[in-house]
């Protein structure tokens, strides 16, 4: 069983590193900065509800400082890490509350990780920016989160091997 | 595996929460719509660091050169946009013009950005000129 969960949290990590890279490669939408899919929240996402917070942390945390040092750089780490942190604890204690599925704690998690980023962005830039570029940053963090909470859903389903 | 789906499968709270993000996204729309105010100046940054200001009321058209290439800035009644780019996306153009304090326009491959400030909200009002 230990060696199940070595094995799973060292896959997780290749795995979100790869998705990271996959998602520098895709071309932006919009040139509003933090407007993503997310990939590798997806496999966030399946350590969350398949070990835990924890767990979950661990790999946001080594994605953040691998994607960084090898795609993003510096200051990515920065707003990468404000918005993994709040959307991380925001997701952790939705889903404790056994109300929402993985659809509606992504949704929550993309919307709280926009926040974090603009937060920092407001703080280190200007205040002005927050308002022109709060409703795009919602409305991304909104449906970018259901898509990768329905994607992590599947994924949840479908390993479902104890 | 029938107990499993019910676990997964959308709950109401899912519709409740991502129905309130949307009803924030269209409040933080109108609210914005209400406190933009035009901006006073164009300021060019140039990876991280501020290279050049000019005021927004003047009509120019400069060409900055930054790393790996150029971007056309033009400034006409009011307005600011990025005319012209060697960059690969063109992303910088497709934004289009701004003209309220707050908005930017951004060239990541250029690590350019273009920001307006000034009159952006009730906040800069109190310490802006």
């Amino acid at each position: 069983m230990k060696t199940r969960k070595l094995t799973t949290l060292g896959l997780s990590v290749a795995l979100a590193l790869i998705l990271s890279y996959v998602e520098s490669l895709l071309p932006p939408l919009v040139a509003v900065p933090g407007v993503k899919v997310g990939l590798p929240n997806v496999v966030i996402l399946f350590l969350l509800y398949r070990y835990g917070w924890k767990e979950a942390g661990c790999l946001s945390l080594i994605r953040l400082v691998l994607s960084a040092a090898l795609f993003t750089g510096f200051v990515a780490f920065f707003y990468g890490l404000a918005g993994a942190i709040l959307s991380l604890t925001g997701a952790a204690l939705l889903k404790k509350s056994g109300r929402f599925s993985p659809l509606g704690v992504s949704a929550a998690g993309g919307v709280l990780h926009n926040l974090g980023q603009i937060a920092l962005a407001a703080f280190v830039l200007d205040s002005g920016y927050i308002f022109a570029y709060l409703p795009v940053l919602l409305l991304s963090g909104t449906v970018a989160g259901a898509m990768v909470g329905l994607l992590a859903g599947i994924l949840i389903q479908r390993t479902d091997v104890r | 595996m029938n107990h499993d789906r019910k676990k997964i499968a959308p709950k109401r709270g899912d519709i409740v929460l991502i129905v309130g993000c949307l009803l924030a996204t269209l409040i933080c729309c109108g609210l914005w719509l209400l406190i933009r105010r035009d901006g006073a100046a164009v300021i060019v940054e140039q990876a991280g660091k501020e290279t050049a200001r000019y005021a927004l009321d003047e009509n120019r058209t400069v060409r900055i050169e930054g790393q790996g290439g150029y971007n056309l800035l033009v400034i006409e009644g009011g307005e600011a946009w990025l005319s012209e780019a060697d960059c690969p996306n063109l992303l910088c153009v497709k934004t289009g013009k701004i003209r309220y304090g707050g908005q930017s326009i951004v060239c990541l491959p250029h690590r350019l950005a273009v920001r307006i400030v000034g009159g952006a909200s009730a906040l800069d009002a109190v310490t802006g000129p």
